[in-house]
């Protein structure tokens, strides 16, 4: 069943709710609605584009300095990060720290250079907060440990798990002979059966492997959130990786249908 | 990037092992602010941004951040779910 759409009046009244829940002062029901209306839409669509209309707003007057709103946009900004921060573990004076450094690189930012899509402003503003988080740890450990010397920077490469991969025994021609051959569904789903620990990760790996479904597609079947199927999937693709030598060749074996593969 | 059939997935998922290319968790992390929030939004990010939704399966460091965001941002928005 799909979500009803709403028309114009009702969404202008949702946006003004929002506006207000949020202390949002930048744009007015109308101004912001223009940003994202077309047609009757559901409310789902309505958020999203309350939400990220508002952040490009928020998003250009933060990049004009000489602008009237310059400084009510910090503000709303500001007053918003640290709403957000006080939701994860730690003190209120670490909540302080880490939104006042976030705002601080978050001016030079982009005082330097605006965002290439306005409209991820939010998101920028948490990564850069997270970052924020992590290098305050970092500062913390070192000084615990009484050391003057600088921890490693935090290099997010993950090299070190990818050298511990195991490399597939299976040479690409042999692949490929395996891709030629015809899929066995039935097969496929008795080895994701005996394969997957939970209910879910079967679920998500017949729909994504299967039935070549998206993680955006699956999650409203699943009624989750996309960013969690996403998660389950990878969970899916590492215990693939990382199945026993017998195993991978049973399951390229399904795959093309051809015993000669696992040879 | 073209869209992989059922069966290239899996045999995919099993061959794309190895170190990502250079510079692949800097260029992630520069668009991972545009992936979580066109993913919110509902918009098939596998499709838009193939490279970076396959990085995500095979890198444990960006798949941490890209959970991070996405939930800090679904949270902070409180995104009604579609039915």
């Amino acid at each position: 069943m799909s979500s009803p759409l709403l028309n114009h009046p009702q969404c202008l009244a949702i946006v003004a709710q929002w506006l207000l829940a949020h202390d949002w002062q930048l744009a007015n029901p109308e101004q912001l609605t223009n940003h994202f209306w077309q047609t009757p839409m559901p409310l789902k669509a309505i958020q999203d584009g309350i939400w990220q209309g508002y952040g490009v707003i928020l998003h250009n007057y933060c990049c004009d300095p000489a602008g009237a709103n310059y400084q009510r946009a910090w503000h709303e900004l500001s007053q918003w990060l640290q709403k957000q921060l006080y939701k994860l573990p730690g003190t209120p004076k670490d909540h302080e720290e880490i939104a006042q450094e976030s705002l601080i690189n978050l001016q030079t930012r982009l005082t330097k250079e605006p965002l290439t899509h306005p409209r991820t402003l939010w998101a920028f503003a948490f990564q850069t907060a997270r970052n924020q988080a992590i290098d305050l740890n970092r500062r913390r450990t070192t000084a615990k440990r009484g050391s003057e010397e600088e921890m490693p920077a935090d290099e997010p490469d993950a090299e070190e798990s990818w050298l511990e991969q195991k490399t597939l025994d299976n040479s690409p021609h042999q692949i490929e002979q395996a891709a030629g051959e015809a899929i066995s569904r039935q097969q496929l789903l008795t080895f994701f059966e005996r394969l997957l620990p939970t209910r879910l990760q079967y679920q998500v790996a017949v729909m994504h492997f299967l039935d070549n479904l998206e993680p955006a597609e699956i999650a409203p079947l699943l009624g989750k959130k996309a960013h969690e199927i996403r998660l389950v999937k990878a969970r899916i693709v590492e215990t693939l990786r990382n199945l026993p030598p017998e195993s991978k060749r049973d399951l390229l074996a399904i795959l093309g249908n051809d015993d000669d593969v696992a040879s | 990037m073209m869209m992989l059939l059922p069966r290239q997935r899996l045999i995919a998922a099993l061959a794309e092992v190895g170190l990502p290319p250079a510079g692949a968790c800097r260029h992630s992390q520069a668009m991972l602010p545009l992936f979580v929030t066109d993913e919110l939004s509902g918009r098939i990010v596998d499709r838009l941004y193939p490279d970076l939704a396959n990085h995500l399966d095979r890198c444990p460091a960006c798949r941490q951040e890209y959970a991070d965001l996405s939930w800090w941002l679904a949270e902070a928005f409180k995104v009604a779910h579609e039915p």
